[in-house]
């Protein structure tokens, strides 16, 4: 079985069962970028892309994601180490505090603002109302977000 | 390496502590002297009145800063990175003393056994307090010695040196870098007997300024390393046998063929501690599930009704830790005294990391990588699980994924040490979301009377403060201690009376032993008490219809604490324009709250719709004495805000059927983004001594927004998470 993830592809052992993609990045490909949280798909800190669409990887099960790219924290900058525009914004205004979550928080904020370069405040805060942050750091991570689309933007203009 | 000097530490009568590293690379620092420690150790939970020692204290040497050949300066701590800026905020101290640029300084989590073991821990709001100025006075002694040994190695008198950025300059123009001089240096060090110079503060290049965080470029990426993190070639992994219910123990254990099943590689079956450990987690709790174990449940059950049963103040019972004036004329006679209860819930801390460790335990030593705030302490606790000496325990300090006073347990480490020894090979255990719900420690519930009466000149005449709690710092003691003591200083952190009373006030605080694990939370019982003394200082106002600012202003002391108070007071209510209409159903509410020397007040502007109370916005001020990092303030203010906000209006923790009535956030749901205010802070105050940041902003957050629901509604609620009727 191979997985598809941030563009390289990684052969894995067919258990034959569905282990959860989260498990995998985690334990057996040393991907530890990804977050687990809660490990019922509430907190959000194991979000990844697949296809481009934020997924909870801790209810993802991996077989399910066989020919998919998979896209991870570690996969978000481009190849020469640019930060994507929501990783600069996270670091412009000092998002993070322990920093567990943020790679939930910035790969759902990244496929959000790949869909939507002009979000509303509203917009915003629905989209990221399903990762927990313990530290509190929701209302930079409001911040950040509408920063990202402003970098974004002017990064693509 | 045979020609690499041999470590050496010298001691001098200052406590100054030098040793040479690797070659031609220079460590000095500070020992942290025995009574610093017990100072620290004894504030631990505002113990100004009874200090307690947790024993001996280690003589711990510390040894801070590494010079290496190219010039760059390793500032090596044992402060454990969790989110509050730490390395960040002590690395500007450093960088300030040393007078170089701040590319130049780096920061080390240090090892225990490096020289640096911090006894303290990281918590209590104490590391810059702590370390401001034994750091500074560090940094300028290594200055004054790399002088001396400059002049030396030039020829030429020290007063014709200059130093700039980490290079000394002779007035002939030869010039070499701190590392260069390092290098050459083939004596022994000789640490100054004259205490250094100081910086002037008006020389601060870095000390005021928000430097950017040092830890959040890998933390953006994805590429910093949590406890959760770690692995070592040849590792298993661990699971352990845990109770369902609160006061479980393990009666008896049929392990089937747990040891043979698949990648099984050792299970353990002793008093009180079954585990396994197998080559993957899945096959280790596969086992694990597989055997047979029966569990003593108690003969009493554990039931919510019978801890908030025990949680409720007696005035029969409690020591009073706090009497001034004689309350009593007025509180026994007069009927003018108001009163009112307050109760707040058990807590769990919902840490997103869940706990982790892993440990190898060899016969030439022991390394241990742990997500911990007590690297010292961990190592005693992997210690003595298995037989060793704490000397052969080195504790790798890892990033943390939130502490909040939950990584204050050796427990963890010391599981993954016994599997570790049994196994010969290194074990990981890391904690489901499941098992930091039913197995950890809890933020212990409360109970609170408050009584108090108003003049009709708006003077509070009495006010007392009756508090019933579990307990938060004694589990960490010999029972004994609290015997003795008869109640718990964390517990009532925050909760002897600040504001003056003209007939007399008095706190009572009213220790509870419970049946399920309570202890450490952020703030301790700050939240609790700041709560239910705020509410009620706005029902005393009330009493007289006075403006809740205007009374608090009238109320608190002409000290220089009260002053620091009103000025953070009536910061706030300037920044949120306190007495200006809001927007139709809308209100405001204020409180206030001080501790680890810091003094924070807040606005919480709320709406309610359907029956939910909506905290909107947070406004509030702080006065931390001499602030190193403001953003590093305004970041551990939001933090602060937004977990109290969390208690106040989402969090509830409840014992059902006998253990934990939430084993996950579905049922104990944490604050969302929707639900989280915008927030603005203004740090006002300053002076020569920093206060604590990770723990008092969480002081008025819950008084501030009942209040504004009680001014929005007319309900007062007495009870955490606030539900309007």
């Amino acid at each position: 079985m191979e997985l598809i993830i941030n563009q390289k592809t990684y052969p894995i052992p067919d258990n034959g069962d569905s282990r959860p993609l989260l498990l995998v990045l985690r334990d057996e490909l040393n991907l530890t970028g990804t977050k687990i949280g809660c490990g019922a798909g509430i907190c959000g800190a194991c979000t990844v892309h697949v296809d481009g669409v934020p997924t909870r990887s801790c209810q993802t099960p991996v077989n399910s994601v066989v020919g998919k790219e998979i896209r991870t924290i570690e996969g978000l900058a481009d190849a020469n180490g640019t930060l994507h525009p929501v990783q600069q914004a996270f670091l412009d205004l000092q998002v993070p505090q322990c920093g567990w979550c943020m790679s939930g928080q910035i790969m759902t904020a990244a496929a959000f603002i790949d869909g939507n370069t002009a979000p509303t405040p509203e917009q915003i805060v629905t989209a990221m109302d399903k990762n927990y942050c313990r530290c509190g750091t929701y209302y930079r991570i409001r911040q950040a977000v509408a920063h990202a689309a402003t970098l974004k933007k002017e990064a693509t203009s | 390496m045979s020609n690499t000097p041999p470590k050496r530490w010298r001691v001098t009568r200052r406590g100054f502590l030098i040793g040479l590293g690797g070659a031609g690379v220079l460590t000095l620092g500070w020992a942290v002297g025995l009574p610093k420690l017990r100072m620290a150790i004894s504030n631990f939970a505002e113990g100004t009145e009874k200090p307690v020692s947790r024993g001996a204290p280690k003589a711990n040497p510390t040894v801070w800063f590494t010079i290496n050949p190219d010039n760059h300066i390793i500032l090596n701590i044992q402060k454990i990175e969790m989110g509050q800026g730490i390395l960040t905020a002590l690395a500007q101290i450093a960088a300030d003393e040393l007078d170089i640029t701040w590319e130049r300084i780096h920061v080390r989590m240090a090892n225990t056994g490096s020289g640096v073991d911090d006894a303290n821990g990281t918590g209590n709001s104490e590391s810059v307090v702590s370390h401001y100025l034994p750091l500074r006075q560090a940094a300028a002694t290594l200055t004054v010695m790399l002088k001396a040994a400059a002049a030396s190695q030039l020829g030429v008198a020290v007063g014709s040196l200059t130093i700039k950025d980490a290079t000394i300059t002779s007035n002939d123009g030869r010039s070499l870098t701190f590392g260069e001089i390092v290098a050459a240096h083939k004596s022994e060090w000789v640490v100054p007997k004259e205490a250094p110079v100081l910086k002037p503060n008006s020389a601060f290049r870095y000390i005021g300024q928000s430097q950017p965080r040092v830890d959040l470029p890998a933390k953006v990426t994805g590429q910093i390393k949590y406890g959760h993190d770690m692995r070592l070639p040849n590792m298993l992994w661990g699971v352990v046998a845990r109770p369902l219910k609160f006061g479980a123990t393990i009666a008896s254990v049929d392990p089937k063929n747990a040891a043979t099943m698949p990648g099984v590689q050792k299970v353990i079956v002793e008093k009180g501690f079954v585990a396994v450990a197998a080559e993957t987690k899945s096959q280790a709790q596969t086992a694990l599930n597989a055997m047979d174990i029966v569990w003593n449940e108690p003969s009493t059950p554990i039931t919510q009704q019978a801890i908030e049963n025990a949680v409720t103040v007696d005035p029969n019972q409690g020591v009073i830790i706090q009497h001034d004036g004689e309350p009593e004329t007025l509180l026994h006679y007069s009927s003018l005294v108001i009163g009112q209860t307050y109760r707040t819930p058990m807590a769990v801390h919902a840490h997103l990391e869940p706990q982790a460790a892993i440990v190898d335990v060899r016969e030439d030593g022991i390394d241990a990588w742990v997500s911990t705030q007590v690297p010292a302490g961990m190592a005693s606790g992997i210690a003595d699980a298995i037989g060793r000496k704490a000397s052969e325990v080195i504790v790798h300090p890892v990033f943390i994924g939130g502490g909040f006073g939950r990584r204050l347990d050796a427990s963890l480490g010391a599981e993954a040490a016994r599997l570790s020894a049994a196994a010969k090979r290194p074990v990981m255990i890391q904690w489901s979301r499941a098992e930091e719900f039913r197995n950890g420690y809890v933020r212990p519930p409360t109970h609170h009377v408050m009584q108090g009466s108003v003049d009709s000149d708006g003077y509070i005449t009495v006010i007392a403060h009756h508090q019933a709690s579990g307990d938060v710092l004694l589990p960490i003691f010999p029972a004994v201690v609290g015997d003795i003591l008869g109640w718990d200083i964390g517990a009532v952190r925050g909760g002897k009376l600040y504001y003056s009373a003209k007939v007399g006030k008095q706190t009572v605080a009213q220790r509870v032993k419970l049946p399920i694990a309570t202890s450490f939370w952020r703030g301790l019982g700050l939240l609790a008490d700041g709560f239910a003394i705020e509410s009620f200082i706005d029902e005393l106002a009330k009493t007289v219809n006075m403006d809740p600012l205007a009374f608090r202003l009238k109320n608190l002391p002409d000290t220089p604490f009260g002053n620091r108070m009103k000025g953070v007071l009536q910061a706030v209510a300037d920044l949120a324009k306190w007495g200006t209409p809001l927007p139709a159903g809308h209100a405001y509410g204020i409180a206030c709250s001080a501790d680890a020397g810091t003094c924070v007040a807040q606005i919480a502007e709320v709406s309610v719709s359907d029956g939910t109370i909506n905290v909107h916005h947070v406004y509030a001020a702080v006065d931390a004495g001499l602030v190193i990092n403001p953003d590093g303030v305004k970041a551990q203010t939001e933090g602060g805000i937004m977990m109290g906000v969390s208690s106040t209006l989402v969090e509830e923790f409840v014992v059902a059927d006998g253990g934990a009535g939430a084993v996950n956030f579905d049922k104990y749901p944490l604050l969302r983004n929707s639900q989280a205010p915008d927030i603005s802070v203004v740090i006002v105050g300053g002076g020569d001594e920093p206060g604590g940041m990770g723990e008092p902003p969480i002081g008025p957050v819950a008084g501030a927004i009942a209040n504004a629901v009680f001014a929005l509604t007319g309900q007062r609620l007495t009870s955490l998470p606030l539900r309007l009727a």
